[in-house]
């Protein structure tokens, strides 16, 4: 035990108890000011205000709620089977000053985190209603104790420093505020820029569409004008025509205008909202930096590094909002705060490596790359089953866009007739042309994606490279077909290509949440005929504004999405599922 | 369903002798919340890996199983004993071809894969499965 170093954070907590109050009423202040609510127009800006302030508050009762207990257990300090860690418990408590009624201990045997962690809940104490903090400690986190006492006692340490430090409750606050901002805040501004881009192209779609269309561009200029007079003597007469008025009186560049400062606001306020949070959660750092050396002073420095080294985990990069510092910062803190060698090393991040319970590798562990015996025969499935399914989905999706456009455009054919029209396109030879394409685009596709994800290892990198690779390669060779051009071919390309990538990324992604093969492939598809969609729409929006003609996602577009994706996951299951099969068979033979 | 065939208590009883007999340093964590697990392996068919309810954890790895052995060893058999079960369904049931290999040597394969799958060392899961297959397979109804 450090002596000193522990006075030192002894006397150190009347500042930390302030900065707790001053993270309470900053986090409240963030979510109340009535600018942070202003993401969208009009009333939605009161709705998104409202809503903000109502999800912070409910997440802040969460946090402090007793349901925060449930599923745990009252620890009993005399049962034999916790004596150890009830020592060590003890034992901290003793020497940071804390008595035994500051601290109630829990178990939670179903829960497998290896972490203990601190709740602060409503107890009733001597008939008064009381805040109490209450330790839950997780069966992991007893069982990595049993073998790792040192640097259990000394994470035990550093969460009571927290109950000492009395911040605990300021770190319910942060919480909840990181939680709405990354879960409601964000999105919702998301989706006020993107409403805010569609409203700004319908405009000029619009306007440009119907200038185009007349014979003369000062022709629909007069109507506006006649239509606008007209609002103008109905607004007049009414009531509660001044508003609809002002409105009018508007120019369509004004208009603009307005759409555009939207979408900016939509981006602005949660913006700041995110700095100010950021300036929040540095009082959070000082208190992890304060009980860490809190820890470091009642145990040994070397156990509290040890706990961060070997069992700390680094959080990535995109979590902004995180509650902790990062993890090389703790540790080189500590090393400098104890004079201690290493932090070189510590910045290099070097740590033991672990293994690793249940995480799938994406697409490397579905085609079992990694296997030097199984490897060729999955990865010739997988070639297989793309360009199947590829080849299949085109077949039929063709066909099924080309009766829709029938049942459209034609009032003398019934619905069952144009069905069968439609499977007219295969009578001719472009059809058998385009499904050529595709063979050859997938088969590229897939033998590329195997190749890179086995020579580079990088997945996501391989499959943005073959994926573009092979719908390129796709849309070449169909550019060159009669009556096809290069430009046309270059959007198919974008509705294509954004497929693909979302129906692997996802199907990848969910395998390493680890998500079934099912239920990742579902995601997969989902995400796919999403993507698909969208590209199609933004590239029907820029050809609309180049041209000045009037295309938008229509549902052939729609219908085409949904049947490609669905019917490639179908077969796509179909034979892995197969040779899945087959696979285990082969092991069989061969434990045999 | 595993719980169909093989009952839960002579699964915790299995997993008892296993962490024994493997995982000696755990044996203390098991014998707190081994029936727990089994519990919630046989009421949801997985475990949830559900984590301390704080946000003000210590910053540690977020599941016990990357570390704790004897957690990984009871899904990979509870795991291991579905496959089992399924397969011989189905081979009842003349929807899969019938197997050459005996049901221990079916089960041998599938478990170890399990268990090395779930970080198990190659050595524990080969111990683990050569002295209890013959355990489980005369479990199986």
């Amino acid at each position: 035990m450090n002596d000193v170093a522990l006075e030192s954070w002894i006397e150190s907590i009347p500042t930390v108890k302030f900065r707790a109050r001053r993270v309470k009423l900053g986090i409240l202040l963030i979510f109340a000011f009535p600018l942070f609510g202003l993401y969208s127009q009009g009333i939605w800006s009161y709705v998104a205000y409202g809503l903000d302030l109502a999800l912070l508050l409910f997440l802040i009762h969460r946090r402090l709620s007793a349901s925060r207990l449930e599923g745990t257990e009252p620890l009993d300090r005399s049962d034999p089977a916790f004596r150890e860690i009830v020592e060590d418990v003890e034992d901290v408590q003793r020497k940071i000053g804390l008595s035994d009624q500051a601290i109630v201990l829990r178990v939670d045997k179903a829960g497998f985190s290896t972490s203990p962690s601190v709740q602060s809940v409503p107890r009733s104490h001597k008939s008064r209603v009381q805040i109490a903090a209450y330790m839950v400690l997780p069966i992991g986190f007893i069982a990595l104790h049993a073998k790792e006492r040192d640097a259990c006692r000394a994470v035990l340490a550093h969460e009571l420093a927290h109950v000492r430090q009395n911040d605990w409750q300021a770190w319910a606050f942060l919480s909840a505020g990181t939680s709405v901002w990354k879960w409601f805040t964000l999105p919702i501004a998301c989706l006020g820029v993107i409403l805010g881009i569609a409203m700004m192209m319908d405009l000029h779609v619009a306007d440009r569409m119907m200038a185009a269309q007349s014979e003369d561009a000062r022709d629909y200029a007069e109507m506006n004008l006649m239509a606008a007079e007209k609002s103008r003597e109905e607004a007049e007469q009414s009531p509660f025509g001044m508003n609809l008025l002002r409105k009018q009186e508007r120019t369509l560049d004004q208009q603009l205008w307005e759409i555009r400062a939207g979408a900016l606001q939509s981006f602005i306020a949660p913006l700041l909202q995110f700095l100010l949070l950021r300036i929040v959660l540095r009082s959070r750092s000082k208190s992890e930096r304060a009980a860490d050396q809190a820890a470091a002073a009642v145990t040994t420095p070397e156990d509290i590094l040890r706990a961060l080294e070997v069992f700390g985990t680094q959080r990535p990069w995109w979590a902004l909002l995180e509650a902790h510092p990062p993890l090389n910062k703790r540790i080189d803190d500590l090393r400098t705060a104890f004079k201690l060698p290493g932090t070189e090393q510590s910045r290099a991040g070097a740590r033991p490596a672990r293994r690793v319970f249940r995480v799938r590798r994406g697409l490397r562990s579905l085609l079992e790359l990694d296997t030097p015996t199984a490897s060729n025969s999955r990865s010739r499935i997988f070639v297989v089953a793309l360009v199947v399914s590829a080849v299949i989905a085109r077949m039929i999706s063709m066909p099924t866009m080309h009766w829709v456009t029938l049942m459209a455009n034609t009032e003398i054919m019934s619905s069952g007739e144009a069905f069968w029209n439609s499977f007219h396109v295969m009578g001719f030879p472009w059809f058998w042309l385009m499904i050529a394409t595709s063979l050859v685009g997938s088969l590229v596709l897939a033998v590329l994606l195997i190749v890179l994800i086995k020579r580079t290892g990088k997945e996501v990198i391989a499959i943005v490279v073959a994926t573009a690779i092979g719908c390129g390669v796709e849309v070449v060779l169909s550019s060159l077909l009669p009556e096809h051009s290069f430009e046309g071919a270059l959007g198919y390309w974008a509705s294509i290509f954004a497929a693909n990538v979302c129906f692997f990324g996802f199907l990848s992604t969910g395998l390493r949440w680890g998500l079934s093969f099912g239920r990742a492939l579902v995601v997969g598809t989902l995400v796919s005929a999403m993507g698909e969609l969208l590209a199609t729409s933004l590239d029907s929006q820029w050809w609309t504004l180049e041209s000045a003609e009037f295309t938008s996602l229509t549902e052939e577009d729609l219908l085409q999405a949904i049947v490609r994706s669905g019917l490639l996951a179908l077969i796509f299951t179909a034979l892995v599922r197969w040779s899945r099969a087959r696979g285990m068979k082969a092991a069989i033979a061969a434990t045999a | 369903m595993a719980a169909e065939m093989i009952s839960k208590e002579a699964y915790v009883d299995l997993m008892a002798r296993a962490v024994r007999d493997q995982f000696p340093d755990e044996q203390r964590a098991f014998d707190i919340s081994g029936k727990h697990v089994a519990d919630q392996l046989y009421a949801t068919g997985s475990l949830s890996g559900r984590t301390a309810p704080g946000a003000d954890e210590f910053q540690f790895l977020e599941a016990a199983t990357q570390t704790v052995q004897f957690i990984a060893a009871m899904v990979a058999t509870f795991e291991a004993i579905r496959a089992l079960v399924e397969k011989l369904r189905k081979m009842k049931k003349g929807k899969a071809k019938k197997e050459e290999a005996t049901k221990e040597e079916l089960l041998e394969a599938l478990w170890s894969k399990q268990l090395q799958s779930a970080g198990i060392e190659p050595e524990k899961a080969r111990a683990l499965t050569s002295k209890f297959r013959s355990e489980i397979v005369a479990l199986v109804k």
